[in-house]
């Protein structure tokens, strides 16, 4: 046929218009541009704390991107880099797909029925000859809500031992101290929200740039939009959270607290109390309980004058002063503070001074004004700490020393009350320790690497080694997974549903959209069926899917501070979380505890609300507590031989002991490997140059490493980032730890440094 | 008779508008291939191109000196400086030591202390490819610059600013991108493009010499 030119523009024309929104008009002509379309589903990052909201999608049966959620109130579609990779976690060359059994010292693939009847069989033996305190469990902060709660069921209630630990002991449980010696009750009284009403930022022992990006980015945004906002941050080096900061403290590592005493007592000395808040909603503390007057505190502070401070901390008396001063003529300020406060041997303490200086200035309880701690994982607030996945706690905010508490629980769990012991387990360094002793026989580690990520990890290598690890993770191999004797796949981030609860108290679901790859399974379903082995039939075939858990765990918190009994899946599904108190199906949220607007609060009588804008229920009189705490130092203070100061951290491309951050090439590429960034000063003095291969020294441990000469700590000060198993950071921290939380003390150790 | 005004046939019509396209896309197709190879950067102490292209005897002591690998031999045949010398930063950018150890190692006069010596080029980004322009949050390049804060800093609109009186031109932000091919890349003025020999204006720019295979 002919066609005429005319004729055959206007076709090609046609063709190609259609070709581009997905029509076909030329027959057999396959069009692929449309035809698997991307689709998208809501989801929480598996990262950090910060609980932002992701899209995944899925194109056919595959994850090939991650984006941000618009809606998400936490994010408004804001992802750090971590996040967008996140689905190249997912296919990372070493996730492990295969239960494999240790034998002859090689791993063996193995079946799973072979691989959990091996575990029940050797845990129920080591249960029998030497009683449930032999066993332990060691969870994280990154298992769902549900995955931990059936961890605690199984341990606490049913095995009978609280040997049952987290690895938010080691990131959050100074803050927890901190909440609860303060103000009563765990975790913040705010919520992000407050960030765009905030006109002051403190950010005490915090890289919220590299380590929180997405609230850094919040808080920029803010500061563009008014720039009269302040930011205020103390930490020991330069990082690029300075990219904003006003002002800068740069006290010694570990000598702090007496920087936050003198800012206390400018504020009182220059009238910035605010003492109706006083008068009505605190009492004063000495460090030994005893209750003290305003005027006895007053005094106390005298002896943390600026000057004081500056000869204590070496921050200039003048800056301080100045910090005191924005601190206080700020009508609304927000702290935020993560490990450079809690990983210290006085974290509680730590923790306790920046509360008073929100409570000497009644800058809590109103819109922008919070004392705001971080959390580092995504589920630590959620699964551990409000799901009772410590050594003393029960779900909900509970203790294992009430007898109250272990009856509820325990009618809920359907076991008798005598399982749950009355005291309390064993913390974190203590269960490692006895496991070198030998007193802990067995230990089920789930979803963490405990062999890279605790204090001085050297010396706990032993115990893993000589006694039974069951291991539960993702990936292969990695630090801890060289000591375990079982090795069992868990399903990863997509492959599973659940709940994550983040730092500002808002639970959110995330959807199952993978099928587990390989034979890996979900962490709860193995647990469950492990104590199906175990002898716990009865407690455990209640639970098929994983709404069971949720409700179950939900119906435990209802009545108590942290309600969750409104958040039922059908509405986390719907929603993008919720920040509880949520006590009925009903209920909004609550954007501010111990105010009005709170469900607790409102239903106080009367005359308990009297002349207050706020009631901190947790305490017997409702009134907050002052600390007067002493300023101690770090446990291992710098001196001749080990003239400086180590501290640890993170960067903003990797996450952790880097078993997901690593595996993904372009982040790996980023940042391959670990350094010790070392001042230029020192590092003429010691004939460093840059990229030199120089020895890092502690008491324990050393470390050969590629240094970084750089003007980001101060002098006298070594900065590692600890993402690496080969070049481990840990080797050289402190297992000193804080006798009120138990965290151990990884920002601060005495080091040398030499030329390799 | 306005040029506007005068009649052009469908022909002519079609011709040029098609031969925009064509134009179009043979730039597009050029813009993708080309910025690893506009990112090539000289080594630290050449002067401008022309007289380091003149005056290297391409005895290659640089690159056996340079204690990061990051001077390598330029193995592009279609670049100017094929067979000479060059830094590639994504592959491995410049440290900028204190005493450079290329520099004197040089016995031909091709790097020296000038004046300049620091600036291997300016860093620019592509808002484009760029993940923090994209509702996202990196800020790698800023991490690992050197001069944080200073070269690359954040401006008051929250957005990522390269300041070319700080930024030496190392390359370190080009390596470390997380974006491929990098959303960052050194421009540096002195290296030209490669130009056609039929169209080869200037006498004194000297040609490529062809290692034999």
């Amino acid at each position: 046929m002919p066609l005429k030119r005319r004729e055959f523009l206007k076709a090609s024309a046609a063709a190609a218009a259609a070709a581009s929104i997905g029509v076909n008009l030329i027959p057999g002509m396959d069009n692929k541009l449309f035809a698997d379309a991307v689709s998208w589903e809501k989801s929480v990052c598996r990262f950090c704390g910060t609980g932002c909201g992701v899209m995944i999608g899925k194109k056919g049966d595959k994850v090939v991107a991650i984006k941000g959620d618009l809606k998400n109130p936490i994010n408004k579609g804001h992802i750090c880099v971590k996040g967008f990779f996140l689905h190249k976690v997912i296919y990372a060359k070493t996730r492990l797909l295969y239960p494999m059994i240790k034998r002859n010292g090689k791993f063996e693939r193995v079946s799973w029925d072979e691989a959990l009847d091996y575990v029940a069989r050797r845990f129920n033996e080591i249960r029998k000859t030497d009683g449930p305190d032999a066993l332990a469990f060691y969870g994280s902060g990154q298992a769902e809500t549900e995955e931990t709660y059936m961890a605690n069921k199984l341990f606490k209630g049913c095995i009978g031992t609280n040997n049952m630990e987290g690895n938010p002991r080691l990131c959050m449980a100074s803050a927890v101290g901190g909440y609860l010696s303060s103000l009563g009750l765990d975790e913040p009284a705010g919520t992000y929200q407050d960030i765009e009403h905030a006109e002051l930022f403190l950010l005490v022992g915090s890289n919220t740039a590299e380590c929180h990006p997405i609230i850094f980015e919040r808080i920029v945004r803010h500061k563009t939009k008014n720039p009269t906002v302040k930011i205020l941050i103390i930490d020991p080096r330069k990082t690029p959270t300075d990219q904003v900061a006003d002002i800068h403290l740069f006290p010694k590592p570990g000598w702090d607290l007496a920087v936050l005493h003198a800012m206390a007592h400018v504020i009182i000395k220059e009238g910035y109390a605010d003492l109706d808040f006083i008068k009505n909603h605190v009492n004063f503390k000495s460090n030994d309980g005893k209750d003290i007057t305003f005027e006895a505190y007053q005094q106390f502070l005298e002896d943390y004058t600026p000057e004081k401070a500056e000869a204590i901390s070496g921050v200039p008396a003048g800056d301080i002063i100045k910090a005191a001063r924005m601190f206080g003529q700020a009508k609304t300020a927000m702290s935020m503070w993560t490990m450079g406060i809690n990983q210290r041997t006085r974290g509680v303490w730590a923790n306790n001074l920046i509360h008073n200086l929100h409570l000497l200035t009644g800058k809590i309880g109103v819109p922008g004004s919070d004392p705001f701690s971080l959390t580092g994982q995504p589920n630590a607030c959620g699964g551990v700490r409000e799901g009772g996945g410590l050594c003393h706690l029960l779900p909900g905010h509970r203790k294992v020393t009430n007898p109250k508490h272990r009856e509820e629980v325990a009618k809920v769990w359907g076991v008798p009350v005598g399982n749950i012991q009355p005291k309390p387990g064993k913390h974190t360094i203590a269960m490692f320790e006895a496991l070198n002793e030998g007193k802990i026989k067995g230990i089920y580690i789930m979803c963490t690497n405990p062999a890279q990520s605790l204090p001085y990890a050297q010396k706990f290598w032993k115990g893993l080694k000589e006694q039974f690890v069951v291991l539960a993770e993702s990936f292969y191999p990695t630090a801890t997974s060289d000591f375990a004797d079982v090795l069992l796949p868990a399903a990863f981030w997509a492959e599973k549903e659940g709940v994550y609860g983040c730092t500002e108290r808002r639970s959110q679901y995330m959807p199952q959209v993978l099928q587990p790859m390989g034979e890996a399974r979900w962490d709860a379903w193995i647990l469950r069926d492990l104590a199906m082995r175990m002898g716990f039939k009865k407690e455990f075939e209640k639970y098929r899917t994983a709404e069971d858990i949720w409700n179950e765990y939900i119906s435990l918190t209802k009545g108590r501070d942290m309600d969750l009994s409104g958040a039922t899946y059908a509405r986390l599904k719907k929603e993008r979380g919720l920040v509880w108190p949520v006590p009925s199906e009903t209920h909004p949220g609550t954007y501010k505890r111990y105010t009005q607007g709170d469900p607790f609060f409102d239903e106080l009588p009367e005359e308990k609300k009297k002349g207050r804008r706020m009631y901190f229920y947790g305490k017997p009189d409702g009134k907050a507590v002052v600390w007067a705490r002493p300023a101690k130092p770090p446990a291992e203070p710098t001196d001749k031989d080990f003239p400086y100061a180590l501290t640890t951290g993170r960067v903003l491309e990797h996450w952790h002991t880097g078993t997901m951050t690593r595996a993904v090439l372009e982040l790996a590429r980023a940042v391959p490997r670990a350094y010790v960034e070392i001042h230029p000063q020192d590092a003429r003095k010691l004939g460093i140059a840059n990229r030199d291969t120089v020895v890092v020294e502690t008491r324990r441990g050393k470390l050969e490493i590629e240094a970084r000469v750089i003007d980001r700590p101060e002098p006298g000060t070594l900065f590692i980032p600890w993402h690496w198993k080969e070049w481990l950071a840990n080797l050289l921290t402190i297992d000193a730890f804080d006798p009120g939380s138990k965290e151990p003390e990884y920002k601060v150790a005495a080091a040398r440094i030499y030329k390799a | 008779m306005d040029p506007l005004e005068k009649s052009i046939t469908r022909k002519a019509f079609f011709k040029e508008v098609l031969g925009w396209i064509r134009q179009g896309v043979a730039e597009a197709q050029a813009e993708g291939l080309s910025p690893r190879a506009e990112s090539v950067l000289l080594p630290p102490g050449a002067r401008d191109c022309r007289s380091f292209l003149s005056a290297c005897s391409r005895c290659h002591a640089c690159v056996t000196a340079c204690p990061h690998f990051a001077l390598r031999v330029c193995q592009d045949e279609a670049s100017p400086l094929f067979g000479y010398p060059m830094i590639d930063p994504r592959q491995q950018a410049c440290y900028l030591c204190h005493d450079f150890p290329c520099i004197q190692a040089c016995a031909s006069g091709a790097l020296g202390h000038w004046k300049t010596r620091f600036k291997l080029g300016t860093a620019e980004f592509d808002a484009s490819t760029c993940l923090d322009e994209q509702q996202g949050f990196c800020q790698t390049c800023l991490n690992h610059c050197p001069h944080m804060g200073r070269a690359v800093y954040r401006d008051v609109r929250g957005r990522l600013t390269i300041a070319p009186e700080h930024c030496t031109g190392c390359g370190i932000c080009v390596m470390v991108c997380v974006q491929d091919p990098p959303a960052i890349a050194i421009r540096a003025p002195a290296v030209p493009q490669p130009v056609p020999e039929d169209r080869q204006t200037d006498p004194s720019f000297p040609k490529p010499e062809k290692r034999e295979a």
